[in-house]
Order: C-alpha cells, then sequence, then structure tokens
C-alpha cells in the first residue's frame, strides 16, 4: 500500500522527467496501435469488398478446352454444381452466377478501360442496394443491354442515362469483338471499391464473349458465416471430386505455381502454370495504386479472382470435358495479407527498436533516480522498510510509467485512428478503403499485448537499479549526501 | 432475314470507296480467290531468308494532341516463326524488346530487366497495330473466302473478297479483303467484330517488290469505333541478309541494354 | 535488565587497504527509560556506537545485545524486523521523505510490513495515536505540509513523532541539534526529555554540544573510540 502510494508520487516528483519517459513509451504504443488498427482495417475492408464485389466467399470456375487446344473458362451447366453444393451442406446465402468482361467502353470519340461483371439482375438483390444510383433505374426499362456504368466513366465518356455506347473486348476465345450498350442508370460515386465497374445482363454479356445463353463463367457463393470458408471450400472440393473433376485446391502461397487436378478420387499433380490472363481486376488500374508493389499486387490477385481469368487450367483437360477449380477469398486476401505482414513485420520491428530505445531510456532514469534518493532509501530502511518493499518502490514507479506510456499511446492511436476515419482518402488504392474512408479497428488482443509489454520492459528495464537500491547498505546509504 | 440486314449494311458501306461494277459473269471463282490469298501471304513471308527493317509507327487519337512516334528495329525469320522488336523511339521505351517464337511472345523491360509473356493478341503499347500483325501473314490459313463481288477502289479493279475465320480464335471473325484484280495484292482489308460491326480498317497504299516478295511498306490501321484514332506504319531500311542466329533470342536482347 | 548492552565492542573500517579503528574496544548498558547522551568530538565513534545499537552495523569485535537479541546473530530481515518494532530514529538532516506530507511521514512507519492486513480498528486507534503524536510535537496546524514547507526545528518535531509512532523502546538520535541553532535544539531535547518521562522511552542521543549533555540522565563520553567517562547523574 505504502509501497504503491511512495511509488506513484514518486513517479509525479520529476514531472518533467516522468513525462519524457511516458511520451517515449507512448510514442511506441501509438505507432504500434495505429498500425495494427489500420492494417486490421486494411485487411476487413479489402475482404468486405472483395466478398461484396464477387458476391461471394467462394468461387467456383470452370475451364474447358476447345478442339484446337484452348482453355476457355466457361460453365455450361450449372446443374452439377447446384447439387454438390446442396449435397456438402453448406449453408450459403445466395449463389451468384457471374461471367467478366475486360475491354473498353467507347462513346463517340471517347473510350475508356473497362470492367463489366454480368450479373442475373434477377438474383443480385444485394448489388442493386450496394449501387445507389444517381440517375436512371435498375427496374424501369432494363432491357438485356441494359448496363449500369459508375459515375467516374459516366463523365469520361460523357454518357446519359438513354446513349448508346460500344464496348470493344475480346471473346473468351480472344476474338475481337464489340457489342452496343444502353445507359440504364449510373452509379453514384461513393468512393466504394465496386464503384469502378460496369455491371450488365449476365446472357448479353455470355453472347459478347460469344457463350451460349445460360452459359456464364464462375459460380460465386456468399455463406451464411464467412468464418466458415476454408472448411466450406474443403467440403465442397471433396463432394464436387466424387462425380466431377476438380483442380485441388493449392496450399502454397502462389496459388499459380502448380495445379493439381483430382479425377474422381484420384490426384495428378501438374506443374503446370495457370494460362490465364491476368484479368478480372483491371478496374483497379483505373483506381490510383500504391505504387510499384501494387501493380504485382493487382496482377496476383486478378490471377486468383479474375472471373475472366483462366484458373489453374491443366494440359490434361479432355476436349468438352469441364475441369473447376474452386478458389475462396481467402486465397485472394493472401497477396494482401502478405503484404500487410510485410508490413506489420516493419512496424513490429521499429516498435523493437523504439522500445530499446526507450528500455535504455528508462534503465538510465532509474540509475540517476537510485543516486538522488539514497539517503531516503537509507532512511526508510532505518524505519523499518524491508529490502523487498524498496524494489517494489521502485519496479512499481516503472510500472506505473509503464502503464501511464501504454494507455496514453494506446489512447492516442484511438483518437487518431477514429479521426483518420472521417477524412476521405484519396491515392490509396479503394479496394483497402471503406466508401473512401479508412477504417479503424481495434485489435483487442493486441491493445493488451501492447499494454502488458510495455510495462514488462519497463519493469524489466528498470529492475537492475531497482535490486541495487534495496541491497544498498542502509547505514552507508544513510551517510549519503543525497 | 438477318443475313439481307448484314448484307444491305456492307454494301452501303462499300458505296463509299468504289463503285459497283457490272454484275457481268464472274471469271474466277472462290477456291481461285483463296489461291490468291496464298499468294498473297507467300509474298509477304519470308521462309528462305531472313528480314530485317526500321518500322516507324504514327498514331493519332482524339485525346493525343499530337501524334504519338514509334520506332522499331524488326528482325523477322518467318521460316522459324520468330521475331525480334527492339524499340528505339521513344526514347524512354528505347531498348524494350519484344521476342517471339511461335505462339509466344515476351517483352523484355530493360528498366527492370525483366521478360514478361505476353500476347499476339495485344495492341503494342498506344497503337492501333496488334502484336499479330507484325508477324508474317496467314490471312489464306485463317479465313475461308465465302464470297465475292467485283468493283473499284480509288483507280483500282478489285475483287471484294468476303471471308470468314476458320475458327474461333482467328483475331476477326469475318474479314473483307480488297484485293487488285491485275496482281492479286491486296489493298485494303476490313475486320468485323463476331457481331458483325466494323472494326477496323486496314490500307496497303504502298507496297515495295524484292524479287518475288511484295512488301507494304506503308501500312494504315483505322479504329472503326473511335472516329480519328489510326496508326500509319511504315518500313524502311528492308534488308533480306542473313541475321545471326543469336538475335533470336532473349540473351541478344539483353545483350544491347548493357 | 540491560536494554542495551555493548561488551568489548570494537568497529573497524577499511578506507582502501589501510584498516581505520572506529571504536576500540567499548562496554556499558543502557537501561530502559534511559535518557543518554553519547558526547564526544567528532571523529570519536558516536555514531559508530549508534548505528550498532540501531541495528544498522554489526561489530567487528565483541556483541551489541539488543532488548535481549546479539545482532551480530540477525540476518538483514531480521535486524530489519528488530530496527521496526524496537527502534525509533531522529537524524541530524531529519530526513522526512519528501513526498509525504506531515501526517503521511508520522504514519510512513506504520504502514510497513503487513500494514495491509490490520483491522479497521487498529487503523482507526493509530489515526488516534498519530494525532496524538502531531498535538504531542505541536504541528497541528501543519499537518498537510510537506518537509519541504517547515521550518528545520519543526522538521525535526516531525522526526521525533515518526520515531515514536511505532512505541519503540528506543529512541535513537544521531546528533539531532545540530543542524538546528540553539533555541530550538533545546526545546527539542526538552521535548525529548518530556516523551521520555511521559512514555517512558529509552532516549540515546550523540552531541558534542556541551548544554545538550546538561540535559541527559546518563552520559557517556567518547575520545577516539573509547569511553573516558560514564556518568549517570543521580544515581
Ligand atoms: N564508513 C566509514 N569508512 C571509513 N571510516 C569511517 C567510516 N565511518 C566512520 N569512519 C571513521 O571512524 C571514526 C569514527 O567515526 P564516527 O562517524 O563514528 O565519529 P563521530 O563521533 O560520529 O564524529 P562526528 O561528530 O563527526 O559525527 C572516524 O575516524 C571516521 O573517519
Ligand atoms: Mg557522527
Amino acid at each position: 500500500m505504502i509501497v504503491r502510494q511512495i511509488a506513484l508520487r514518486n513517479v509525479l516528483r520529476q514531472k518533467r522527467r516522468s513525462l519524457l519517459l511516458i511520451a517515449a513509451i507512448a510514442f511506441g504504443a501509438f505507432a504500434i496501435t495505429l498500425l495494427t488498427g489500420i492494417t486490421g482495417g486494411i485487411e476487413g475492408n479489402t475482404r468486405g469488398n472483395l466478398t461484396n464485389l464477387y458476391g461471394g466467399h467462394l468461387y467456383i470456375r470452370g475451364v474447358e478446352r476447345l478442339e484446337t487446344g484452348t482453355l476457355i473458362q466457361v460453365i455450361r451447366d450449372e446443374t452439377p454444381l447446384v447439387a454438390a453444393i446442396d449435397e456438402a451442406g453448406i449453408e450459403v446465402e445466395s449463389v451468384l452466377k457471374r461471367t467478366s468482361i475486360r475491354g473498353s467502353l467507347i462513346m463517340g470519340s471517347f473510350e475508356s478501360s473497362a470492367t463489366i461483371m454480368g450479373v442475373d439482375w434477377k438474383e443480385e438483390a444485394l448489388l442493386k442496394e450496394r449501387l445507389p444510383l444517381v440517375s436512371g433505374s435498375f427496374d424501369s426499362g432494363m432491357a438485356e443491354n441494359s448496363i449500369i456504368i459508375p459515375e467516374k466513366l459516366a463523365l469520361k465518356l460523357k454518357a446519359e442515362v438513354g446513349d448508346e455506347i460500344l464496348a470493344r473486348m475480346t471473346t473468351v476465345t480472344n476474338q475481337n469483338n464489340v457489342v452496343n450498350f444502353i445507359v440504364a442508370g449510373i452509379a453514384k460515386d461513393t468512393s466504394d471499391y465496386a464503384d469502378a465497374y460496369s455491371y450488365a445482363d449476365l446472357d448479353y454479356t455470355a453472347k459478347a464473349l460469344n457463350l451460349q445463353p445460360g452459359e456464364f463463367q464462375s459460380l460465386n457463393i456468399l455463406l451464411k458465416d464467412a468464418d466458415s470458408t476454408d472448411a466450406a471450400a474443403a467440403i465442397l472440393q471433396e463432394t464436387m471430386a466424387k462425380t466431377l473433376t476438380v483442380s485441388v485446391r493449392p496450399t502454397t502461397t502462389d496459388p499459380t505455381t502448380s495445379t493439381t487436378v483430382a479425377t474422381g478420387g484420384e490426384t495428378v499433380t501438374s506443374p503446370v502454370p495457370a494460362t490465364g490472363k491476368t484479368g478480372g481486376m483491371g478496374g483497379m488500374g483505373g483506381m490510383g495504386g500504391m505504387g510499384g508493389g501494387m501493380s504485382s499486387l493487382r496482377s496476383s490477385l486478378g490471377t486468383v479472382a479474375g472471373v475472366s481469368g483462366v484458373p489453374g487450367a491443366t494440359t490434361d483437360a479432355a476436349v468438352g470435358k469441364p475441369i473447376y477449380s474452386i478458389s475462396t477469398i481467402n486465397d485472394m486476401m493472401k497477396t494482401v495479407d502478405n503484404l500487410l505482414s510485410i508490413l506489420d513485420s516493419i512496424g513490429k520491428a521499429a516498435f523493437g527498436i523504439l522500445l530499446v530505445i526507450t528500455m535504455v531510456g528508462i534503465g538510465n532514469t532509474f540509475r540517476m533516480m537510485l543516486l538522488e534518493r539514497t539517503k531516503e532509501i537509507g532512511t526508510m530502511r532505518a524505519l523499518g522498510m524491508q529490502r523487498k518493499e524498496v524494489l517494489w518502490v521502485f519496479l512499481y514507479e516503472a510500472i506505473f510509467l509503464g502503464l501511464a506510456g501504454s494507455l496514453a499511446g494506446i489512447l492516442l492511436a484511438f483518437v487518431i485512428g477514429f479521426a483518420s476515419q472521417l477524412l476521405p482518402m484519396s491515392g490509396i488504392n479503394s479496394l483497402f478503403l471503406l466508401r473512401g474512408h479508412i477504417s479503424f479497428v481495434i485489435d483487442y488482443v493486441m491493445v493488451a499485448i501492447v499494454l502488458a509489454s510495455l510495462i514488462a520492459l519497463s519493469v524489466i528495464a528498470a529492475f537492475s537499479p531497482s535490486r541495487r537500491a534495496s541491497l544498498l547498505d542502509p547505514a552507508a546509504a544513510l551517510r549519503s549526501t543525497h | 432475314m438477318m443475313n439481307t440486314f448484314k448484307f444491305a449494311r456492307r454494301l452501303l458501306l462499300a458505296t463509299a470507296f468504289f463503285t459497283i461494277t457490272s454484275a457481268s459473269a464472274f471469271a474466277i471463282t472462290n477456291e481461285e480467290l483463296q489461291e490468291k490469298l496464298s499468294l498473297s501471304d507467300y509474298r509477304a513471308t519470308f521462309s528462305g531468308s531472313d528480314f530485317q527493317a526500321t518500322i516507324k509507327m504514327v498514331s493519332t487519337d482524339p485525346t493525343f494532341t499530337e501524334p504519338k512516334v514509334r520506332e522499331y528495329t524488326q528482325f523477322r525469320r518467318d521460316g522459324n516463326d520468330a521475331m525480334v522488336m527492339v524499340t528505339l523511339l521513344p526514347e524512354v521505351d528505347k531498348g524494350q524488346g519484344k521476342l517471339r517464337i511461335d505462339e509466344n511472345m515476351w517483352s523484355y523491360d530493360p528498366e527492370s530487366r525483366n521478360f514478361t509473356h505476353t500476347t499476339l493478341k495485344e495492341n503494342i503499347e498506344g497503337t492501333d497495330v496488334k502484336n499479330n500483325d507484325m508477324k508474317k501473314p496467314t490471312i489464306a490459313t485463317d479465313y475461308t473466302v465465302v464470297g465475292f463481288k467485283e468493283g473499284k477502289l480509288g483507280a483500282f479493279d478489285v475483287y471484294i473478297i468476303d471471308l470468314k475465320a476458320v475458327n474461333e480464335e482467328v483475331p476477326y471473325a469475318f474479314q473483307k479483303a480488297y484485293m487488285r484484280k491485275d496482281n492479286f495484292v491486296l489493298l485494303m482489308i476490313q475486320s468485323y467484330s463476331l457481331t458483325d460491326r466494323l472494326l477496323r480498317t486496314t490500307y496497303y497504299p504502298t507496297y515495295s517488290k524484292i524479287d518475288d516478295k511484295y512488301i507494304a511498306t506503308t501500312t494504315i490501321y483505322k479504329d472503326e469505333l473511335v472516329a480519328g484514332k489510326q496508326t500509319t506504319v511504315t518500313m524502311f531500311n528492308i534488308s533480306l541478309a542473313p541475321i545471326p542466329d543469336t538475335v533470336f533470342s532473349k540473351a541478344y536482347i539483353e545483350k544491347i541494354n548493357k | 535488565m540491560a536494554i542495551v548492552t555493548l561488551d568489548n565492542v570494537k568497529k573497524n573500517y577499511m578506507l582502501g587497504t589501510t584498516q581505520v579503528p572506529a571504536v576500540r574496544g567499548v562496554s556499558f548498558e543502557i537501561e530502559k527509560g534511559d535518557f543518554i547522551s553519547i558526547a564526544g568530538p567528532s571523529g570519536s565513534g558516536k555514531s559508530t556506537i549508534l548505528n550498532m545499537i540501531g541495528c544498522m552495523d554489526t561489530p567487528s569485535e565483541g556483541t551489541v545485545i539488543v532488548n535481549g537479541k546479539d545482532i551480530s546473530q540477525l540476518n538483514d530481515y531480521q535486524t530489519t524486523m528488530l530496527r521496526h518494532e524496537t527502534i525509533g530514529f531522529i537524524f541530524q538532516s531529519f530526513n522526512l521523505i519528501p513526498v509525504l506530507n506531515v501526517y503521511e511521514n508520522i504514519e510512513f512507519p506504520l504502514l510497513l510490513g503487513k500494514a495491509g492486513t490490520k483491522s479497521s480498528e487498529i487503523k482507526k486507534q493509530n489515526k488516534e495515536w498519530i494525532e496524538y503524536l502531531i498535538a504531542e510535537v505541536g504541528l497541528e496546524r501543519w499537518i498537510h505540509h510537506k518537509s519541504n514547507e517547515l521550518s528545520g526545528g519543526q522538521r525535526q518535531r516531525v522526526a521525533i513523532a515518526r520515531a515514536l509512532v511505532t512505541k519503540p523502546t528506543i529512541v535513537l538520535a544521531d546528533e539531532p541539534t545540530a543542524n538546528l541553532d540553539s533555541k530550538t535544539g533545546e526545546e527539542v531535547i526538552e521535548l525529548m526529555k518530556k516523551i521520555n518521562h511521559e512514555m517512558d522511552t529509552t532516549f540515546i542521543f550523540s552531541t558534542h554540544d556541551a548544554t545538550v549533555v546538561g540535559i541527559a540522565d546518563h552520559v557517556i563520553r567518547l575520545k577516539d573510540g573509547l569511553i573516558t567517562e560514564n556518568i549517570r547523574k543521580g544515581a
């Protein structure tokens, strides 16, 4: 009791010095809390954005070999897939058919690259909800060639609702093609990641890709429980492999390096890299990246996620026999997660260095305190204070400094973190943002770790001088001039 | 119903350039025209020798303030279906190289010292020229003659040949080739999409004749979807002298950047 | 029975490689309730002897027995306990704990050890006792002041109250008046004497001030580490 009281009063005794130590500790706590809060936000936003964009957590894609040997991405019949999903017993919120066209939209002499998602409007209630329109509507006069384009693109093309625009693209077999669209709606610029995409009718886009009506490219499954993604993928994989040819989900971090094909229980490994063009996420290109690293992120995301990219296809594919592959939001997140973990490691290394410097500072301060308080220690020892209690007077002081510093830093990080959510962010890839804003996500475990480790490290840094204080000879200490 | 509509539209477009001559009995068959296309391919293919030229590409676009100029040295060995192109202009891209062997194509960036695999169907940066346009022509093998008319293109009497792609992987589903009657040289090709819309017109206004080869020294690629978007390709310093084998390798492209 | 017994006590200090004899063979006894002055010139060994009686130091030779215990036989924990329970300290330069106010400084020794386990009844008694001591040393008005707000005499009064708070059998005061003017010094000694009478606490103080020595009942004079005189007045 008295030990803690004296320790606390000692903290307040040299206010400038204590404040300096608290500030140093606070800075470390602040930096690491802010960093983890923001990387956590980026993780969550990216996951959310991708889930929204693809309308799900699991993606089944089909690849088929043509007579000419070319692999194309197509699912001609979803019945066996839907049956497999049922049989696997996965709890799904929705199952959406999608196509994806990477090309450009043209109006008059204006041309702009664009990614057009082919969607089944009847099934895409969620998408409609997330796409507020500034003009036009989803329901009135939706023709087969209606298209919803983002506001930015509409401005670039000078297009308005009712205008005819041309779309230039290549078919699944890479033949040049062009189709016309009528602008049915212009999606409000909410700075949402999916804003960069245009949306059109599934069958019409299929036709543009030289697929038959009813054919599509990927089946995207929104799970009831996002956390069960990996488990659901594994069960679905297993179930599908009973009757269909399914390429085994790669377990390496880079899903393009090797592809394994399971044919009805029998597993064949084939070291063939994905032959698909890195498409699907082309829309990110126009959204401003974070520099060089982003382009590789973009292309690897495209390889994994690209609805238009041919996934880990193999040369063994028989003509006319589809090979399915399952990828998940987690596969797509790997690239982002890798990037974030690098950021995290750098942050933690910097935090570590900062801590070492702070610890040296704490150690020095405590040695100084030992000298300044020698006589006081002698007095307390004479009055009956035990060695252990002297030790704790000092250690509690370290604890209080660590506690005050880390709490101040964490609190400041919260304030800055939540304040930064209010600022619109430009120049940051909107994949990482939530409607154009940074998200700050508190990782309570991390906060607890920061708090505990900073207190522990303060104690460790202070321990040696504190112990020396406790071992002082009381008579000698009393003779000291301090 | 649909076919007659298509036909009418093509007719209409064609009248902009030529006038239809008499509907007299045709003296040539589809099969013979297919032969003439093979001849045209043969005349621009250098299987017996190597081919080297400087290629200049001038692109205009409604969004450009002034035409963009690109220049390359091209080495071709059509016998092996190999090609190397090294960028001379613009200065910022100087030393970038492309290597093509069969259907594989790589582009080399001297800055990152990396080769990346690209596809033949991609456009050469900022132009209306596809990588595919820079290889030996294969119009006769890619397309089947499905019909023709006789007509006039400028001062020349021409066959207007309707072509259909032999499969779905040929860059354009349909083409119309305008071939001179007198020497069977191609003057113009109109390329159509699967949806039967005119995408691109290619003009071959000047040829250079070396032995039995006809080299289109000027080629104009006109984008038919975006008005004012076109690229003019001119070839000069043409040589059919042998090129060392080492040129057709990644190592060569790396070496010229050292 | 004597509360303190020194028997042929010698104490040597090492100064570098040479031995400095501070006390060279001292024997005496102090009875409970004594008001005793250890006098002598500077360097005569007064502080050394008080330190040994206060269990802050052990003799090089001979025995020091405090409250029946041979201090040479005790470990640090036990000597600390013995100090806490039996001895009160008053220092030349007062040695108040700067972060504590008057009340807290006096309370301090009571809070050491197993203070947290004390019942509220005892806590209440302690509070009354502290307030009684504050009244006794005449510092009621200064109860919430820190030591740097007090004069030297006031500080030494706080120190006296603090020395008494554990109700020790012995109070040691090493030159308690050296940092005070002569009038204040006398007042402080008078206060100690008054408490000595009232509470029957043994006071052992060192001084080289003749007037202060005059107030003591029992005087031990030292010179060069040896006793030159040991007089018990009125005995
Ligand atoms: N820690 C020590 N190391 C070395 N010598 C010491 C030490 N403490 C005391 N001495 C020496 O022992 C002798 C007695 O010292 P002590 O402090 O007991 O004298 P004192 O009578 O209290 O003197 P003063 O009136 O100056 O306080 C002196 O010669 C002193 O120099
Ligand atoms: Mg002394």
